[in-house]
């Protein structure tokens, strides 16, 4: 388990991360999101122990993983951008994995060199971006870890890699119970992976839940009713957004599905349905309350 | 964990495994680092010691030797500069922080195995390289056998601190390219400063010759690099051997090497690793670099400017100008290490107060001599506490010729002088008040921060000489002082500086003399002919025979012997009577001649205190011989 408490980071004057607490479950597919310079990578560095925590902390297993080579044993992290030695292939980089990672299976690595499209013996700097992640993703899962962090890992990967990549991180989680973290900007990949979302804004951290409690809580309406309504005609509903072109009225609100309903229906509406609600409009409909939105931005 | 798993993992550790993907990484540079060094130091040497055995000559290899060393520490150094920063360069970029950072080591495993893998890859060529080198070259002269490899050793250490400065420099800063400049500026500046911090000294209190006083080891405390110019110039170890300054100096450096180990783990141990590619880490060696840059510049302008004011009769403008000099060069230097350092003007504001501390110490220094350096440089000992003094007064070619003047301008044909110590309680006396007339008369006219040219006749006194004191005190101390004829063109000064000159005071001292290898030289004797003669090797068959008795195996009599300057001078008057007659000679009397080939001379070399001279004596010279054969037998 990761339990992040009051964690702060600090670079200069800019607070990267600002006071962020939450438990990351074991063998849960933790989605980390939010707006750039949110302080998803920093978090996720800070969980892997490369940065340290400026105030509070974060433990793994009840241990804090900043320097800590046994908890260090335990996780894995790819960044956005993995970086490899000049004129290195990834077996000579499995080379030095097999000797730091004792928990490294060679069975695995040669298994995934034969999954991924790439050429164990070219340098892996001359490849595509998407080749060098792909052998990142090879060395990290040949550790065997049990906590996988990663940062915009679907980033450069064509559609059939990310399915694979998907299909072997179920496979691991089911079968080893690990614990995956991704911070990406692809919700719609993270919605497919993730049963717990955390988002994050300017430092802090606006949602924590479990995917689905998340969506319960939310709801996207599409209404036609036979006159023109205002957003003001509906005070009780808690609305995060709310379009109207004509009587057709689509919006999100946040609140109980009966309650919701039985509020539109007191207004007699012609038409009333209920969508399902993606994780990108859970995003920017949470970004659009905390005003980070398309209008404020251009304002 | 399946076997496959464990049977990898437990052949290294991750210590070793990282140990080893450093030297891995880094190999194509070593072996060029390898290639360079054996073309700089053992090709050189086995092509000369091939040369010197195919042509059957005697050279010995010392003379290339002396020269090789230090060329071969250059490349040493500038190859561990370069293994400092590249081993450690992956905390100077975002992306190999997060790689390395995330990996399952210790701070400490990380450090020590990039820094055990580093100090392999900077010291193992040379193991490889140079004994190729030093071998064959010790075919010819084996007694050098020792001094090479032992040499070899001071270079292993040149290695091994400069790597290991390096090392601390880059735990220090965010980019590679800030390393590489704190190392070499460090290294390069902080001699410079000791040097241009003791001209300031001597600038603010006569008679201090701190450039002199100060240790050698000062200059050197932050500079590795330069362990093989003091071992071999300095010290002269090949020569010398290993004298006790040189131990407490390579002990010194062995200590260094320590401590920068120790502070770079402790830096790198305690680095937030988000300073990557951006600021220091650690800031102190930047301020450090920042205050002595600053303060050199500033003195080294204050000193240009002081150059204006040569004016003799009120030293204040001298001031003035050194101020107006310091602050240019402090504003000129800050300037330029913002460039250098902050790669531009953005933090030039922040940079401000280490600007202003180093002009602050400046002018704490400043204050500190230019008041008298706390009575220092005006103290002159009580008569009962010193129990002997050493002075002696220079003299100075004045053109040419050899014609050399007293401080009085008085002709003279070599340096008379007082006796080397002075125990008499009289002339002690006369001594520490001529140094007290000299000391009151600076306190009267004011401190002169740049006296005026020594190429400027004043006063009566000859230029370019100066008086050099030192007292030896009861309590086992020394004071020395020295003081330029600028301070002596006072008539009452120079009155004492007579007394103390007098015949009474003087004594005649005797010459040594030796017969060496032949050289051309100049002969003169105020008035007379100058001739200039070249020599040729001697037969020895026509020696006389008490030369023949005493050659050692170079041609050189086994024993100097000195004679008194009167007896030189007969030997001089009965020369150059055998050179008037000599036909070859006579005819050309008052211009340059040149003896030809099958005149066999005898190379006779007098040093003086402060100069050699030599004298070619053809063997045909009977006369000549015969008297030095005399001065010979009587030598004292």
């Amino acid at each position: 388990m990761i339990k992040i408490n009051n964690a702060v980071k600090r670079f200069d004057d800019v607070v990267a991360v600002d006071k962020i607490t939450c438990t990351i479950e074991n063998g849960s597919v933790f989605g980390l999101i939010g707006s750039n310079g949110s302080g998803k990578s920093t978090l996720l560095r800070m969980i892997s122990g490369v940065y340290m925590c400026d105030e509070g902390e974060i433990l793994v297993d009840n241990e804090k993983s900043y320097d800590n080579v046994d908890i260090k044993q335990k996780c894995c992290f790819i960044s956005d951008f993995p970086y490899f030695s000049n004129a290195s292939t990834i077996n000579a980089v499995a080379k030095l994995y097999r000797g730091i990672y004792k928990n490294w299976d060679e069975e695995t690595f040669q298994r995934l060199c034969g999954m991924f499209p790439i050429d164990p013996k070219k340098s892996i700097i001359n490849m595509s971006k998407g080749m060098q992640r792909q052998a990142a993703i090879i060395l990290a899962l040949s550790t065997k870890p049990e906590y996988l962090l990663l940062d915009e890992i679907f980033d450069g990967l064509d559609p059939v890699v990310r399915q694979l990549l998907k299909k072997l991180l179920a496979g691991e989680i089911a079968e080893r119970n690990m614990t995956v973290v991704i911070a990406s900007h692809n919700l719609r990949e993270l919605e497919d992976l993730c049963d717990h979302i955390g988002l994050l804004h300017k430092g802090g951290i606006l949602l924590e839940k479990d995917l689905d409690s998340a969506r319960l809580g939310m709801h996207k309406l599409q209404i036609v009713f036979d006159t023109e309504k205002d957003i003001k005609d509906f005070p009780d509903l808690d609305i995060l957004s709310f379009q109207r072109k004509g009587r057709v009225i689509n919006m999100t609100v946040r609140g109980n599905a009966e309650e919701v309903e039985a509020t539109i229906n007191s207004q007699s509406p012609i038409y009333y349905e209920n969508l399902p609600l993606t994780l990108e409009e859970l995003f920017i409909s949470e970004m659009e309350a905390a005003g980070y939105d398309i209008d404020n931005i251009t304002a | 964990m399946t076997s496959t798993t464990l049977q990898h993992n437990r052949k290294v550790s991750p210590f070793a495994s990282m140990y080893k993907w450093t030297l891995k990484k880094n190999i194509v540079l070593t072996i060029v680092y390898t290639v360079i060094l054996f073309t700089s130091f053992s090709l050189p040497m086995i092509w000369f010691t091939t040369m010197s055995i195919l042509d059957h000559s005697t050279e010995d290899i010392s003379s290339l030797a002396y020269y090789a060393f230090p060329v071969a520490s250059v490349v040493v150094a500038i190859f561990s500069i370069v293994f400092g920063t590249v081993v450690f360069n992956f905390l100077h970029n975002k992306r190999s922080v997060d790689l390395y950072n995330a990996f399952p080591l210790s701070r400490k495993d990380m450090f020590f195995s990039k820094y055990l893998a580093g100090l392999t890859l900077a010291t193992l060529p040379i193991l490889i390289s140079t004994p190729a080198g030093i071998c064959t070259a010790t075919l010819m002269s084996p007694e050098y056998l020792e001094v090479m490899f032992t040499s070899m050793l001071i270079t292993m250490l040149v290695a091994v601190a400069t790597y290991s400065f390096t090392v601390f420099m880059s735990a220090c800063v965010g980019k590679t390219s800030d390393a590489v400049v704190l190392t070499m500026g460090l290294g390069g500046a902080f001699p410079f400063f000791v040097l241009v911090l003791n001209y300031m000294i001597q600038m603010l209190t006569p008679g201090i010759n701190s450039i002199e006083a100060t240790p050698k080891l000062i200059y050197a405390l932050l500079s590795p690099e330069i362990i093989t110019i003091f071992t071999t110039y300095i010290f002269d170890f090949q020569n010398n051997g290993f004298t006790s300054e040189l131990v407490i100096f390579l002990l010194y450096f062995v200590l260094f090497t320590s401590v920068s180990v120790f502070a770079g783990f402790s830096v790198y141990k305690r680095r937030k690793m988000e300073c990557a590619q951006t600021q220091s880490s650690f800031k102190l060696p930047e301020r450090v670099i920042r205050v002595i840059v600053t303060l050199s510049a500033g003195t080294i302008l204050a000193a240009f400017f002081t150059m204006f004011t040569q004016d003799d009769y009120d030293p204040t403008f001298s001031h003035i100008w050194f101020w107006v000099g310091m602050i240019f060069g402090t504003i000129i230097a800050h300037f330029v290490l913002e460039v250098i350092l902050s790669k531009g003007f953005k933090r030039i504001k922040k940079n401000l107060p280490i600007y202003f501390i180093s002009l602050g110490l400046g002018i704490i220094v400043y204050i500190a001599l230019a008041t008298g350096c706390f009575g220092r440089y005006a103290y002159v000992p009580d008569n009962s506490k010193i129990d002997s003094v050493e002075i002696e007064f220079g003299t100075f070619c004045v053109n040419d010729y050899s014609d050399t003047y007293d401080m009085l301008g008085n002709p003279m044909q070599d340096f008379k002088t007082i006796d080397d110590k002075i125990t008499d309680e009289k002339l002690i006396a006369e001594i520490t008040d001529f140094h007290q007339e000299v000391v009151n008369n600076i306190e009267n006219q004011g401190l002169q921060l740049s006296p005026a040219d020594e190429n400027y006749y004043y006063d009566g006194v000859y230029p370019h000489n100066e008086v050099t004191i030192k007292y030896n005190l009861k309590n086992g101390t020394t004071l020395d002082r020295q003081y330029t004829w600028y301070y002596f063109r006072y008539s009452k000064i120079q009155e004492k500086l007579k007394n103390l000159m007098s015949d009474y005071n003087l004594i005649e001292f005797k010459l040594e003399s030796s017969l060496s290898r032949l050289e051309n030289l100049t002969v003169n004797k105020n008035g007379r002919p100058r001739c200039e003669l070249y020599g040729y090797d001697v037969n020895k068959g026509l020696l006389p025979d008490w030369c023949k008795e005493n050659l050692d195996e170079y041609g050189c009599l086994s024993t100097p012997f000195s004679a008194s300057y009167d007896d030189i001078e007969k030997l001089f008057d009965v020369y150059l009577n055998e050179a008037k007659n000599d036909k070859e000679i006579s005819k050309n009397l008052g211009t340059t001649v040149f003896l030809d080939g099958y005149y066999n001379c005898i190379n006779l070399t007098i040093s003086y205190r402060y100069y050699c001279l030599s004298v070619y004596i053809p063997v045909g010279y009977e006369n000549t011989l015969d008297y030095m054969g005399n001065l010979y037998k009587n030598r004292g």
